[in-house]
């Protein structure tokens, strides 16, 4: 426990020098990038990839460490996005005062929406933040506010600064999105491990002990929510800057559904497997398109080419492996196996009694 | 003398917490088994555990077959029935209706024998069963533990939060009832214990630490002082 | 006036549709604890049977539509019990959250098949003319299509109140819906309980599928996506495991929908149905015919 709490920051900000250095190299893509490491392409994609990290990771706040089964977390996310989007098109204000904003903002929608939101527990609080955030989608999706409607809104490009822009510029862009990244699991893990995150995880485990002693359990929900909605506030002004504007897809019901997918692949209950989940599933669904058209040169037969061209099938039943095969997802599966390599290290288990200490 | 249930090593863990740690327990066929402890220390997990509500490991024995990997619902067509601890009537249901989910294919509902025992519940069938005191909920749910015949009955504290003079009454409809069954009951209540024990067990840290006759249940200032249990609680019972 | 009576109608036939789907999912959940998300994709996926249905027929006859009525329906509650005894019934020891995963998973196989099979475009139901129209009602002309939904999910709800209040599968659901772990304790396996009431529940989404097409006239692979999420809100504001409630609730949140989006502006529907449920949340968190001590 103690060698963790400093072995995992270490072995993190090594992770994140080696992501940094990405730019820098030129390693074949191998079927997973469109391209070689340090190009563009590569780096725009990983961009994304590392927001839908940073993402799932602000959702285990929730879902994993809290034991809050939200499906409107997207919400948050999306509101980030479009509200950064359409105070830099709509509004002078400056790039970094637009962005400090918008993450103030999401702050205060989701202490708003979090105070009703959290008056119901289990599925009742799922399907109440289900249906304010696709509200959210639905004023998307139908033009109101000017959002921008079905093909979502491109940022004026006089208004971002001019080191996100351009393709020679890529890399600044890589670098926004790891910082994000480095932002996010930093915040998140600071609340893990206070007092705070061990009082969450009490909650997530048995709510009413910890009524019983004396929490405020929902003083704690609501304070969480403020902060993971922050947090993915964040992200989407930085998907904004990635992308260069935003898509109705940010606050879907698709990608609400998926939170839970990343989190669940990667291990319920721990930011690095949730940073895992997002990173497999971003790879999943940018990547498996081009494995269908990749194949349709004739060598499948053109049922299977078809069928592999339709990402939610693959998506589908991946989920349904993942639930019948691997229910403790990634990390789970990795540490039942340490624990296995542990348990033949330290031999047989000395049954000591407990009468021994009376 | 021959044994209903035999229970060896039986352990079992609610969530993260391992709760009974490895208990081993005999129930005599014919008599009526009260176990005791303090609060929190696993007797209604021991109840749920034998009825298959919780994850279990170890061996439990009924009437010479294994019970192991039954679930709940078959347990019970094996003859096992059940008065959980809060009575756990269906509140929106009619008393009635209450009845009639206790009733089984092959198995004769005994409303008569019910109704003696129970002469108020015959009145109060179209009520619903929310709107009936605790005693009377008490009263419906021993009612469809006993509506049809079983070969052991597993009562989770019948008197507890009850008035004393609802508690006699329902000391006096297990008195009835422990003539014919074999009984396995959490009682803390040590009047009402020693009115019905003929053995006793008492549970600690999820094992038994003692087990032993009604004699035990003699030195109630002892055994009050061990449970923590008020002894207001026990008015009306004598 | 006229335009009251339609906007009426059509708030009707919304909410009827809701209901439709909402009634399963409301005893599914009551029962069973398991919020069901292939439940939209059900009804898209019933709904394209009822468009072949009507292809394979040829000509759009009255006769046609009921047959792809009863298609879709049977579809719906085909594909239901499927789902619920290859991949659900393993999921009741491990939780909400495998269970929710594995809804979500057939969803989206589900729609995946439908868009594989007919594309990512709107594919036209044809209607004979006798349902496209309207009718004369008292002076005021009603679409035929609003008058069928509507009757419907009333026949419906006459029909599962009838199921629930007089036979014991139904007595057992009730029962069931209280606490599911009592009714086990009394012998009863609840297991078929709850095959049962998912078949239901894919019986009604597979109704509605017929149904919303002969409201919309069109499905497209994500038909059933918004419905699946107004029938969400309806179940929490009509109290989940309430049919009547589910039905008042139904009612309400198509009709303020629909009379919000027509007077007000475009939209506006949508913003009030989800006031309603914040207002429904703050004053009475277990819904209108919820129980209180019950909310789940
Ligand atoms: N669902 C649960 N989740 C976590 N812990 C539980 C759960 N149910 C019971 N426990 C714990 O298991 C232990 C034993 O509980 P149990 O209900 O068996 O005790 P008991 O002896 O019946 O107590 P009482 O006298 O209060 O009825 C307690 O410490 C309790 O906190
Ligand atoms: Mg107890």
């Amino acid at each position: 426990m103690t060698t963790s709490r400093i072995v995992k920051p270490v072995a993190l900000a090594a992770v994140a020098v080696l992501l940094a250095l990405v730019p820098y190299t030129w390693f074949p893509g191998f079927g997973l990038l469109p391209d070689y490491t340090g190009a563009a392409g590569s780096l725009s994609l990983l961009s994304k990839v590392m927001i839908m990290a940073a993402l799932a990771v602000t959702f285990d706040l929730l879902l994993g460490q809290s034991g809050l089964m939200s499906f409107g977390h997207v919400l948050y996310f999306g509101v980030g996005a479009y509200a950064f989007a359409m105070l830099l098109a709509y509004t002078s204000l400056t790039f970094w005062v637009a962005a400090a904003l918008t993450v103030l903002l999401t702050a205060g929608l989701s202490l708003l929406l979090s105070l009703v939101a959290l008056r119901v527990e289990n599925i009742a609080y799922s399907m109440v933040t289900l249906a304010f955030a696709q509200v959210g989608a639905v004023a998307v999706a139908r033009n109101y506010f000017g959002t921008g409607g079905e093909s979502g809104l491109r940022l004026p490009t006089e208004k971002i600064p001019a080191l996100f822009v351009g393709l020679q510029n890529t890399p600044n862009v890589y670098w926004f999105s790891l910082a994000t990244l480095a932002v996010v699991v930093t915040a998140a893990a600071l609340v893990v491990r206070s007092r705070f995150g061990l009082s969450l995880r009490g909650t997530r485990d048995n709510a009413l002990r910890m009524r019983v002693l004396g929490y405020n359990v929902y003083g704690l929900r609501l304070a969480v929510s403020v902060v993971a909605s922050t947090l993915a506030g964040l992200c989407g002004v930085a998907y904004v800057v990635t992308i260069g504007g935003t898509d109705p897809d940010a606050v879907g019901l698709m990608l609400a559904l998926s939170l839970i997918f990343m989190v669940v692949i990667g291990g319920s209950g721990s930011l690095v497997g949730a940073a895992i989940g997002g990173t497999v599933y971003a790879f999943l669904d940018m990547r498996l398109p081009a494995v269908g058209d990749g194949l349709d040169a004739g060598s499948v037969p053109p049922l299977v080419a078809h069928l592999l061209g339709e990402p939610d099938l693959l998506l589908g039943v991946i989920f349904l492996i993942v639930v019948f095969v691997a229910p403790k997802g990634i990390v789970g599966i990795a540490e039942a196996a340490v624990a296995k390599v542990r348990a033949r290290r330290a031999g047989p288990l000395r049954v000591v009694l407990e009468e021994d200490f009376r | 003398m021959t044994t209903t249930l035999t229970i060896r090593g039986l352990h079992t863990t609610i969530g993260t917490s391992q709760i009974l740690h490895g208990l081993d327990l005999d129930v005599a066929a014919g008599r009526t088994t009260v176990v005791l402890g303090r609060n929190g220390v696993g007797k209604t997990t021991l109840m749920r555990s034998i009825l298959g509500y919780l994850d279990h490991t170890g061996e439990l024995t009924f009437r010479g077959a294994s019970l192991a990997g039954l679930p709940t619902h078959q347990r019970v067509r094996r003859g096992i029935a059940y008065v959980p601890e809060n009575r756990d009537v269906f509140a929106g249901l009619t008393v009635a209706e209450n009845l009639r989910l206790a009733e089984r294919r092959g198995a004769e509902p005994r409303y008569e024998l019910v109704f003696d025992l129970f002469p108020e519940l015959k009145q109060r069938l179209a009520q619903t069963a929310g709107s009936l005191s605790g005693g009377q909920q008490q009263m419906v749910s021993l009612a469809r533990g006993l509506l049809v015949e079983s070969h052991l009955l597993i009562v989770d504290e019948p008197t507890k939060g009850l008035a004393p003079r609802v508690v006699k009454e329902v000391v006096a409809v297990l008195r009835a009832v422990r003539e014919q069954s074999t009984l396995l009951m959490v009682e803390q209540n040590l009047m009402a214990a020693g009115e019905l024990a003929d053995d006793v067990v008492i549970l600690s840290e999820g094992r038994i630490a003692k087990t032993g006759d009604r004699r035990i249940l003699a030195n109630r200032e002892e055994l009050r002082r061990y449970l923590s249990v008020a002894r207001s609680a026990e008015h009306g019972v004598d | 006036m006229d335009t009251f009576f339609l906007i009426l109608a059509t708030g009707l036939s919304v909410g009827a549709l809701y209901y439709l789907l909402a009634s399963g999912l409301s005893l599914i959940f009551g029962l069973m604890d398991v919020l069901s998300f292939a439940h939209g994709a059900l009804l898209t996926f019933s709904a394209y049977s009822a468009i072949m249905t009507m292809n394979w027929f040829g000509a759009a006859s009255t006769g046609a539509l009921l047959a792809a009525i009863v298609v879709s329906t049977l579809v719906g509650g085909a594909v239901a019990f499927l789902v619920e005894w290859l991949f659900l019934r393993p999921m009741y020891a491990r939780g909400h959250l495998s269970q929710l995963l594995v809804t979500m998973g057939i969803g989206l196989v589900l729609i995946a098949a439908v868009t594989i099979g007919f594309g990512p475009d709107p594919r036209s139901m044809p209607l004979p003319d006798n349902v496209s129209g309207s009718i004369d009602v008292f002076g005021v002309l009603i679409p035929v299509s609003a008058l069928v939904t509507v009757a419907a999910a009333l026949l419906l709800h006459a029909g599962l109140m009838a199921f629930l209040r007089r036979t014991r599968h139904g007595l057992i659901v009730r029962a069931g819906v209280e606490n599911a772990d009592m009714v086990r304790g009394l012998g009863i396996d609840v297991a078929k309980s709850f095959a049962m009431v998912f078949t239901i529940g894919g019986l009604a989404a597979g109704l509605a599928g017929a149904l919303a097409l002969v409201y919309v006239r069109a499905g497209t692979p994500h038909l059933g996506d918004t419905y699946l999420i107004y029938a969400f809100i309806v179940i929490v504001i009509g109290g989940i495991g309430s049919l009547p409630g589910t039905l008042i609730a139904a009612a309400l949140v198509g009709l303020s929908q629909q009379f919000a989006n027509h007077y007000l502006t475009g939209g506006a529907g949508d913003l009030l149905v989800l006031a309603l449920l914040a207002l429904m949340l703050l004053a009475r968190p277990q819904g209108l015919f919820g129980k209180t001590g019950r909310i789940v």
